[in-house]
């Protein structure tokens, strides 16, 4: 086991990694910039070096100044966390040419997986089955109206290196293609800094499930079961569980024996997720591998047992992945909700601020990895995710009431946030049988119905707010104002959103 | 009954009348008399409400403009109005005199770059009509109209940065 490992990220998953190394004996080393200094991670890590000014470009992102402080510290592996560097091939390799531990799959592994066009390939020649959609990137218009009416609308133009939901759009017809072409082009060049776009056939309501895998340097490969990740907004991910209520024990057999297939066809080690889509009549095609460790791996960890982040550690040192298949086990039923600083009101929009006060809930079953702390500011600089609740109970019914208690229980401001949309999903009929897919928050989220949710303790409200009111200013709440969710998307006073909702009302 | 603790409230577009008696502890919430022991949990403005024995959890976060707070309870956004009996009657005093016409400024919800108008100055725009796209952590997000109305001005053009708050055009209703 290595005695030092460089964490080469911030927020909560930086302290995740920390976590795991204290409890395996290795000593961590944080990196942080200019605006981190007193950011959770680095109060926890046993070293912490400044690596620049607050934009990712100058700190996070810079290989050359990460890898220098690995050298530095003495530390003997690097772990990329998710997000920033993690999925990044040079990257990997400039580590590993600098005799270093790569806490990750191999370079070329993430190079293929990276390329959504070139895993499409691969996972086909593997039999992995894939949606239908173009072999590689698409040139120019004619070209994407041409394979748009061989596959058939609906199609999903997608980013070729992309990821979170960003330079993807639905296309439904004709007239719509060349205007989300010219976007989804600009978002991609703007977040990876490529304009290649490819086409998919847009599947229907399909759910989102995707199975976690590890792999050793020894060519032995396990999934840990899968997660439900349907409930997203603007393509990303909000909610998630494992294990998924659609699944049975032979889907999950089908699914993961794919899974395992495609970790692999790619030369797969280490921690990896296959996303699948799945349709109405539960075929399922390879969406993508993140070869990462995921956001929502706790919810793994909660029905495994298992912690992701140490087997990690444990597999990159060289040793054998210490389960086979027969061993794991699901034990009930966990979900995790993530907590975005994005107004639930206002259609998601995201909320700068300052955390005013931050009280997170606890008790029986509740687990929450965070990466802030009270009187931290969310910037626009990184991620708006505050943090991540996760309930676990021994059934799904059990873990959906522990977590809408857990959301009633958490106690923050100064940022809006989608605590209220976390309570929604809680209190959903869909949600609550298994019945969705990822149109969940189009077609079952509607603000009027949280408002309406929100309704009977309304004139407890109205009662505290003249009480507050009365008390006279003094008490100073005017003082706030940093925290800076506006009025409405388009930043009108209130009065023009209100006389809308009132409207709806009716 | 006197009017000087007599309040408006509107929480969520919902109109109460909250009116603080004399004796201690005890309001009437629409005319209904409830019971009330209002405790400052965490100063300056979390507060443990008791309301008929019944226990709530609330923070007010802070206020957009006088009057008007934002309110935290137990996993629940609210917004709410507070309206004086006195400042009510200032304020239709104002509406009579005719001011407060209906027109208005769009600001930018958060920093970021235009990339995109959708119309022209001098054009008609329905309500929720994209009128442009911004992009912003990375994300393409369209600036849509309030109202029907205008477009009477526009203080940005495509490509340029803009701060939080800054105003991206003038819209007036017909």
């Amino acid at each position: 086991m290595f005695n030092k490992v460089l964490i080469a990220n911030r927020g909560e998953i930086a302290v995740r990694v920390i976590r795991a190394c204290r409890e395996m004996g290795v000593k961590s080393v944080a990196v942080y910039s200019e605006v981190d200094r007193t950011s959770l991670h680095v109060l926890l890590a046993d070293e912490a070096y400044p690596i620049g000014p607050a934009p990712a470009s100058e700190s996070y992102l810079v290989a050359e100044k990460i890898i220098d402080v690995a050298k530095r510290s003495g530390a003997e592996a690097i772990h990329p966390g998710y997000g920033f560097l993690s999925e990044n091939a040079h990257f990997a390799r400039a580590v590993r040419g600098a005799d270093l531990t790569w806490i990750g799959p191999p370079p070329d592994a993430i190079a293929t997986m990276g390329s959504k066009t070139e895993a499409r390939s691969i996972m086909m020649k593997a039999g992995v089955p894939v949606v239908p959609g173009t072999p590689e990137g698409i040139r120019d218009l004619d070209e994407a109206t041409r394979y748009a009416e061989e596959i058939g609308y609906p199609v999903l133009i997608k980013a070729a290196m992309g990821g979170g939901g960003k330079g993807m759009r639905v296309v439904h017809e004709p007239s719509e293609l060349k205007e989300s072409l010219d976007s989804a082009r600009r978002e991609s060049e703007s977040a990876f800094s490529s304009p290649i776009v490819f086409l998919e056939k847009y599947l229907e309501k399909p759910r989102h499930i995707e199975f976690q895998v590890f792999a050793d340097n020894h060519g032995n490969i396990i999934h840990l079961g899968e997660r439900e990740c349907s409930i997203q907004r603007r393509h990303q991910k909000v909610v998630e569980e494992a294990p998924s209520p659609l699944m049975t024990p032979e889907l999950r057999e089908e699914m993961g024996r794919s899974a395992v297939e495609a970790a692999r066809a790619c030369g797969y080690q280490n921690a990896g997720t296959v996303e699948f889509l799945v349709d109405q009549n539960r075929n399922h095609y390879f969406l993508e591998m993140n070869t990462r460790l995921q956001v929502e791996h706790p919810v793994t960890e909660m029905v495994t047992g298992l912690d992701l982040v140490r087997l990690q550690l444990l597999i990159a040192s060289g040793e054998k992945l210490p389960y086979s298949q027969e061993d794991i086990k699901l034990n009930g039923h966990a979900i995790e909700m993530r907590i975005y600083s994005e107004d639930s009101m206002e259609n998601f929009l995201p909320s700068t601020g300052k955390i005013r006060y931050l009280k997170p809930p606890d008790g029986f079953g509740i687990r929450e990895d965070a990466g802030i702390r009270e009187g931290d500011s969310i910037s626009i600089f990184y991620d708006p995710m505050i943090s991540k609740l996760v309930a676990w109970g021994q059934d799904r019914e059990i873990a959906i009431r522990r977590m809408r208690r857990a959301l009633m229980e958490y106690r923050i401001t100064g940022v809006r946030t989608t605590i209220p949309f976390g309570i929604f999903v809680m209190e959903n009929a869909a949600f609550r049988e298994g019945n969705f897919d990822t149109s969940f928050v189009q077609e079952e989220f509607d603000v009027e119905r949280l408002v309406e949710r929100s309704k009977e303790r309304e004139m407890m409200v109205a009662l505290a707010a003249a009480w507050h009111h009365k008390q006279g200013q003094s008490i100073s709440s005017n003082n706030h104002s940093e925290s800076t969710t506006q009025p409405g998307i388009n930043g009108m006073q209130s009065g023009w959103r209100k006389i809308g909702r009132k409207a709806n009302l009716r | 009954m006197q009017n000087k603790h007599k309040y408006t409230v509107n929480v969520n577009e919902t109109e109460y009348v909250i009116q603080f008696l004399d004796s201690p502890g005890e309001v009437l919430v629409n005319g209904e008399r409830v019971r009330f022991d209002l405790q400052l949990e965490t100063p300056p403005d979390h507060y443990s409400l008791l309301a008929d024995n019944k226990s709530y959890l609330l923070a007010i976060d802070g206020n957009d403009s006088p009057g008007n707070y934002r309110i935290h309870m137990m996993g629940y956004d609210y917004e709410a109005e507070v309206v004086s009996a006195r400042e009510a009657y200032l304020r239709d005093f104002v509406r009579a005199a005719g001011v407060g016409k209906s027109e208005g400024v769009v600001k930018a919800p958060m920093p970021g770059k235009i990339v995109k108008l959708h119309v022209n100055e001098g054009d008609d725009v329905a309500k929720n009509k994209g009128i442009m796209v911004m992009e912003a952590m990375k994300m393409e997000n369209e600036i849509r109209s309030p109202i029907a109305g205008k477009v009477s001005r526009f203080h940005v053009q495509s490509g340029d940065t803009v701060e939080k708050g800054q105003i991206l055009f003038e819209i007036s209703s017909k």
